[in-house]
């Protein structure tokens, strides 16, 4: 028996993908979390992994000028010359590519930046990265990066003035900054190479000189480092140049008239060799960047791409049937971005969970039948970061979206509860793509789901067929769906409100109901909030009984319109604001102190079951918290807090939570196989 | 052709073509150092599992023989119905693949319990195994 638990350690758990194995296996028992949990058994998973990827040559990309088009060709396949060919690559708009490295594009959709990989499709809007105004080129300061396993990426964008690194993670999904090396300075030319580098040629007083910056370590090196006075490197670091790698070796391209000098650095002396017979006969100016690969560099002008091999000096060429592209190398990988999927007709999406910028496209996909029997929430883009939370925790819904990760809860919002994971956990099961996949495969949802943004979703619209119906008059099935786990609410104009139904909830967080805001301001949606609070009141069936969700929503409600310097005030604040109107308002007299307590008991409770996994039950059992006169007490971690009245709101800090959730996690898995 | 006797752990004795009993790692490192004269006893191994070890192997065999008429939807076909027997049996056969070390078979093998594992929630996989044990026991 012992053989076989060894076994399944060794060659089941392995060929599990992460969600599974982070969700679901490792609450098995034990033995299996702590070895899940183990980096030796994260390293040989993702080895296992990526040693199963196959590992194709590079494509070439050209993009046409305006960045209306994408063309990929496969140069380093041998064989006929139908595969030089440029195929068209369909992305969903024009793109300014500023940077490639590995499959990966990094460039500028409208005013977005983005992260896109054009085989797959797969896209991710970035959020904005801090650019010094004038003082920074994308395409010259900026570096994209991926890790060897191509599982994640890294964006930096060198700012001369601060002298600071710029660094966005994928993971993190946010911007940091790095110092510069100290005495280094005027990084220009970034490359990056997907081995968690980047490259940037810099100067010191009187030097010049290579500097490689690792992701991982977040670590500093001088690859290459030349006296200034060298005449050749003078030339070449002054005028027109682009730098190529591969990683242990750096090339200087430079353009001088007619001529093209390439020089070669060399690591190991710090010396520099001049590559004679590379004379560029073209009458054309090449366009930046030039790629290398495998020894041959690729130089692209108006109208074909050379090919100049490093080893002979010799040079070929393949027509650019008048794209006038610029060349990123591109090698075929999936990254974790979300990918669209290719046919649409088939799906019955019942979580869509989109942020648009504008309801015009709202208007586009509602109509279609594709979405009738779909749990939707629409969240127009201008809801404000913090309304987010407050209309996930009313909504009893779960909202991803694209800032998802970034998002914090900042003290403008004080802080009672959040329904999700937290950022770590989000991205150790794979993000917003894992969850998604996690709940269909738990049946939280059913069919397939998509996470999106604007340009996915008004990518899909084109793809839908016309209809008549207005958006805001959709037909919902509500016979059908009251059969299925979810019933739903759908709001057009907040008319069919009578009609809404609070769904009992079945399982989990999921399965609340759906709002339909067309015009989200803030009075509107308070306005909903009520109406169907009051029914939830008079209901059995609410999700977290109806005393509490009343005072949940009660809660996030005020946290929201209350003034924002007032919550950032250390003490007083919302709370006694909301004393106030609970004095002038007769319908929410009914919300007494104790109520409110409870809240935030269940609210414990929902986060521990909905971080950890749990049973609701369980968590009550096991986990919480006791509330007593002026205290709150959970013996499972140990802690107890007293409040006064104006302190309540900040009662559950956001680490009690997590010790908690963390916690009640672990107790509920139970001893070895 | 060469013929290598295998006997299992109830005893039965089975005997198969040396290139068949090849595949199997173990077996061959036994004949290397035995040679061909004594039958192979396999302890661990029951006969019904071994009977099906040699199914597999024979099949594959015969596959990937020149002049094969077998398409790989076929192969997929036998693999699934194969490996589609209950979760003793199966872990059975993880077992002797392991330890007979049939590199392909453990692969097919791990891949049906892995799926097992995928579709199951953490109490029903902890079951799964608690029963193996009892099983065995």
């Amino acid at each position: 028996m012992d053989i076989l638990v060894h076994i399944v350690e060794e060659e089941v758990l392995k060929r599990l993908p992460a969600v599974v194995l982070h969700r679901r296996v490792r609450a098995v028992c034990k033995r299996w979390r702590d070895l899940i949990d183990s980096p030796r058994f994260a390293k040989f998973h993702s080895a296992h992994h990526s040693i199963n990827k196959p590992i194709c040559p590079p494509r070439v990309l050209g993009i046409t000028r305006n960045g209306k088009e994408l063309y990929s060709c496969n140069p380093f396949v041998a064989g006929s010359e139908a595969q030089k060919d440029w195929v068209r690559q369909d992305v969903y708009g024009p793109i300014r590519v500023v940077k490639a490295c590995g499959g990966l594009l990094f460039g500028k959709m409208g005013q977005d930046y983005v992260a896109l990989n054009p085989l797959t499709r797969a896209l991710k809007v970035l959020p904005p990265p801090p650019l010094e105004a004038a003082y920074i080129s994308p395409n010259i300061h900026c570096a994209l990066v991926l890790e060897p396993s191509m599982q994640r990426y890294w964006i930096c964008i060198a700012g001369d003035i601060a002298k600071q690194l710029h660094v966005y993670h994928s993971r993190s999904g946010v911007w940091d900054t790095v110092d510069y090396l100290p005495g280094w300075g005027n990084l220009k030319y970034g490359v990056g190479m997907a081995n968690s580098n980047a490259y940037f040629s810099a100067e010191h007083d009187c030097m010049w000189g290579i500097l490689s910056f690792n992701m991982e370590e977040m670590r500093w090196f001088v690859e290459w480092s030349s006296f200034k006075d060298n005449s050749p490197i003078q030339i070449c670091w002054s005028i027109y140049k682009w730098m190529v790698t591969t990683a242990n070796q750096f090339f200087m391209v430079a353009m001088v008239e007619d001529q093209m000098g390439l020089i070669r650095l060399d690591c190991a002396s710090n010396g520099h060799v001049q590559e004679a017979g590379c004379d560029y006969n073209e009458k054309r100016y090449p366009i930046p960047p030039i790629c290398f690969y495998e020894g041959t560099f690729m130089i692209p002008d108006e109208e074909k791409l050379y090919f100049l091999d490093y080893e002979s000096k010799t040079w070929s060429t393949i027509p650019t049937q008048n794209l006038s592209v610029v060349v990123h190398l591109l090698q075929p990988l999936s990254l974790e971005i979300p990918d669209v999927p290719e046919q649409l007709g088939a799906f019955n999406i019942y979580l869509i969970i989109v942020r648009f910028k504008s309801d015009e496209f709202l208007r586009a996909i509602v109509s279609k039948e594709l979405f009738v029997e779909s749990l939707v929430v629409f969240l127009p883009g201008t809801l404000l970061e913090e309304e987010i939370p407050l209309v996930e925790l009313k909504l009893g819904v779960w909202i991803l979206h694209p800032n998802a990760v970034k998002r914090k809860f900042s003290n403008r919002v004080p802080f009672i509860a959040d329904l999700k994971p937290r950022v770590e956990d989000l991205h150790k099961i794979g993000g917003t793509p894992g969850v998604l996949k996690y709940l269909l495969e738990e049946r939280y949802l059913n069919g397939d789901c998509i996470a999106g943004n604007f340009k996915k979703w008004s990518h899909l619209a084109q793809r839908c067929h016309t209809s008549t119906r207005s958006a805001y008059q959709v037909d919902w099935p509500h016979t059908d769906l009251s059969r299925a786990r979810y019933k739903s609410l759908v709001i057009g104009e907040i008319l069919r409100l009578r009609d809404c139904y609070q769904g009992r909830r079945s399982k989990g967080v999921f399965g609340g109901p759906v709002f339909l805001f067309s015009t989200p301001t803030l009075a509107q949606l308070e306005d909903v909030l009520q109406t169907s609070l009051g029914r939830c009141f008079d209901s059995s069936e609410t999700p977290f009984g109806s005393e509490v969700f009343f005072s949940h929503m009660e809660s996030r409600m005020e946290s929201v319109d209350s003034d924002v310097a007032a919550c950032t005030r250390p003490t007083g604040g919302w709370e006694s604001r909301r004393l106030r109107q609970l004095d002038h308002d007769p319908w929410r007299m009914r919300n007494t102190w104790d109520r409110i307590c409870r809240s935030y008991v269940t609210e414990v409770c929902t986060i521990c079951a909905a971080v950890s996994g749990c049973d609701h039950r369980f968590v009550e059992r096991h986990a919480a918290v006791k509330v007593t006169q002026g205290e709150i007490r959970c013996p499972a971690v140990n802690c107890a807090v007293s409040f006064s009245d104006e302190e309540c709101g900040r009662l559950l800090s956001e680490k009690t939570l997590e010790m908690l959730a963390k916690r009640v996690m672990d107790l509920s898995i139970p001893d070895g196989v | 052709m060469v013929k290598v006797t295998l006997k299992s752990a109830e005893g039965d004795v089975f005997e198969v073509d040396e290139e068949l009993a090849l595949e199997s790692l173990m077996v061959k490192n036994m004949i290397e150092d035995v040679g061909l004269d004594s039958a192979i006893s396999l302890p661990n191994v029951s006969s019904t599992i071994l009977a099906k070890v040699i199914e597999y192997i024979k099949f594959h065999m015969d596959a990937q023989k020149d002049g094969s008429k077998k398409t790989s939807e076929e192969i997929k076909a036998f693999d699934d119905d194969f490996v589609n027997v209950g979760i003793p049996t199966l872990f059975e056969m993880v077992l002797a693949s392991n330890y007979l070390n049939v590199k392909s078979l453990l692969s097919l093998t791990c891949n049906t319990v892995a799926n097992m594992i995928k579709t199951k929630p953490p109490a029903e996989v902890k079951e799964m195994f608690t029963s193996a044990k009892q099983a065995k026991a």
